[in-house]
């Protein structure tokens, strides 16, 4: 086997190229298919939660970004208690974040205005694409800093360092102005504290309007994490945001099918190079094969011979292709997301398999054709 | 071995064989002889199994080779026949040993150190790891004797096993054929030359596709 692969240098080496070209891209894309999800999501999530906890019973009417996701009534609260548990479930690894929200109405400068009670690292850590301009709020026990909306602080003509007064229930709260930032959306119009503070503030020690969380949607499925959440925290209902949901899936989906027929073919290229190559090889052999078939060889053994041969050009051309593969897959993710892809081990047999399938199902005809060779013909030399 | 009526048709016009009969006995030495085109090749090749003919039938060594499927024809050349050709057919990237391998390869299993008994017996036991490009014509010749005996065929079929030799490798060659038919190895031999006949018990002779004679010793 060796020595007639190495008699037929030129032939091998052009059947590995070929090879090397198809399963190279091959690998690239199914690298950037294992990785796109995780890095889309990562990107899509830049736009905020994609589930949601309210309250059962809810009644009043709440909403987050350009979305409404339901009402809720002033009595039904969340247990705050119940919240860590979010943290326990299997899939806390594909959390981004999460953000527990207590709402109230309050006056502020003598305009009624929506005063959100948050985590706000939490809130920033999902919301990476609002514009904040100050420090914000640094810790989760800070009760003096407050951050308001854009559309607020044009109205009060309120400056960063500003002190500002809010009032709740005929008692008037003061905070610094620590930063304000601008979504675009509603929360323009807010008022965001501390919610430990808000809380104090309301008396509503413990207990929240809505938790907002934001998980990596290629690897979870958001309705079945729902279902989990709903199960684990009894005061709560768990809504997905469907139009962020079902935007990011078919997102990711287009992008998955291109990448599959871009990976089918190039793959399909690659097999009819491979397919014109073992032909060419096989006509050039067509005396050996003359000779095995007058001296005994049963279909069986030449076919076994030359898939041998297309195995071995098939790792071959597998392993170098996995290489290049890996090579483009990271210069394409440093052009495209500035980050090195990942080297997954289990593209490697998934690219074998394909490499030798190709050189396989490539071979079929050819050697079918070979074993139709009349040896009384070719031993004549004709 | 008897063969009746044998024809071979390659178009309607073209008889390379027309109505072809002879008969012998295992352990002797048929020589086929006549002039370029005259079908001996063919009949040659009916004989070994790797052609059909279009009328008559074929026995030898006990089959009727004209009635086998082509994998059964395959297998009675594996197990039955021994070819030597003209043009020696070696695979030119084996050496000696392994070409004469790789018919036990397709016997059964190879057998390295049999395969180098064969060619020593042949004289050839400086020249195991040689190339086919690095053997003389007769040394070619013998390494394919080595190749056709190594599965201990009944008949042995050579093709102008001389044509491509110079006296001295021809003699060699026909002393090799002689010991083997001593042996009691069948022996066919297709040649342009009349003196080859002479070695053997009987010979015929083709012209146009038919036996214009043939000869007892």
């Amino acid at each position: 086997m060796r020595a007639s692969l190495s008699h037929r240098k030129s032939r091998v080496i052009i059947a590995v190229i070929s090879v090397v070209l198809g399963v190279s891209l091959a690998a690239a894309l199914l690298d950037i298919s294992f990785d796109i999800g995780e890095r889309t999501s990562v990107t899509l999530r830049g736009y905020g939660a994609n589930i949601i906890l309210v309250p059962k019973e809810a009644t009043l009417q709440v909403g987050l970004g350009g979305l409404g996701f339901g009402t809720m009534s002033g009595g039904s609260f969340i247990e705050e208690n119940d919240v860590a548990k979010i943290e326990t479930l299997s899939s806390a690894n594909d959390l981004v974040s999460y953000v527990p929200v207590l709402y109230s109405i309050i006056d502020i400068s003598g305009q009624k205005a929506v005063l959100s009670g948050v985590w706000f690292d939490s809130l920033m850590s999902i919301n990476p694409s609002w514009k904040l301009t100050g420090n914000g709020i640094q810790n989760r026990e800070d009760t003096q800093s407050a951050v308001i909306g854009a559309n607020i602080a044009e109205t009060l003509g309120a400056r960063l360092g500003d002190e500002i007064e809010i009032a709740y229930e005929g008692k008037v709260y003061r905070f610094n102005l620590t930063g304000t930032f601008s979504t675009g959306a509603s929360e323009d119009n807010q008022v965001f504290i501390n919610l430990k503070v808000a809380q104090e503030m309301t008396q509503n020690k413990g207990l929240l309007h809505m938790v907002q969380l934001s998980y990596l949607a290629g690897k979870v499925n958001l309705y079945t994490q729902a279902e989990e959440l709903a199960r684990s925290i009894p005061s709560a209902d768990a809504k997905v945001l469907s139009q962020v949901a079902e935007s990011e899936a078919s997102f990711l989906n287009k992008i998955q099918t291109v990448i599959t027929v871009l990976a089918v073919g190039v793959l399909a290229a690659s097999a009819f190079a491979v397919t014109s190559t073992i032909s060419t090889s096989l006509l050039e052999r067509k005396n050996e094969i003359g000779l095995m078939l007058a001296l005994g060889a049963d279909s069986k053994k030449i076919s076994q011979i030359f898939f041998t041969e297309a195995t071995i050009i098939g790792v071959i051309g597998g392993l170098l292709g996995y290489l290049f593969g890996v090579g483009l897959a990271s210069l394409v993710w440093l052009q495209v997301f500035n980050v090195p892809i990942l080297p997954r081990p289990i593209t490697i047999p998934i690219v074998l398999l394909i490499a030798i399938g190709v050189t396989f199902i490539a071979s079929v005809i050819p050697v079918r054709q070979a074993l139709r060779i009349n040896p009384t013909v070719t031993l004549k030399g004709e | 071995m008897e063969l009746k009526n044998i024809s071979k048709l390659y178009t309607e016009k073209v008889r390379a064989l027309d109505n072809v009969s002879l008969t012998f006995d295992k352990g002797e030495w048929l020589t086929i002889l006549g002039p370029s085109g005259s079908g001996k090749s063919t009949l040659l090749n009916i004989i070994g199994g790797l052609d059909k003919p279009n009328e008559g039938y074929a026995f030898v060594d006990g089959f009727n080779i004209t009635q086998l499927s082509q994998s059964d024809l395959t297998k009675f050349r594996r197990e039955h026949v021994g070819f030597v050709f003209q043009q020696f057919h070696l695979v030119p990237y084996l050496t000696a040993t392994e070409n004469v391998m790789l018919a036990q390869y397709f016997h059964s299993i190879a057998d390295e150190e049999e395969a180098a008994t064969a060619l020593k017996n042949l004289g050839l036991g400086h020249r195991l790891n040689h190339l086919p490009s690095q053997l003389s014509s007769g040394e070619l010749q013998r390494v394919c004797i080595a190749r056709a005996l190594i599965n201990e065929p009944k008949v042995l079929l050579a093709d102008e096993p001389t044509g491509n030799l110079d006296h001295q490798n021809e003699c060699t060659v026909l002393d090799i054929f002689k010991q083997l038919n001593q042996k009691g190895l069948t022996i066919i031999i297709v040649t342009h030359n009349p003196e080859i006949a002479n070695l053997g018990n009987f010979a015929i002779r083709l012209e146009h596709g038919k036996v214009v004679a043939d000869s007892q010793r």
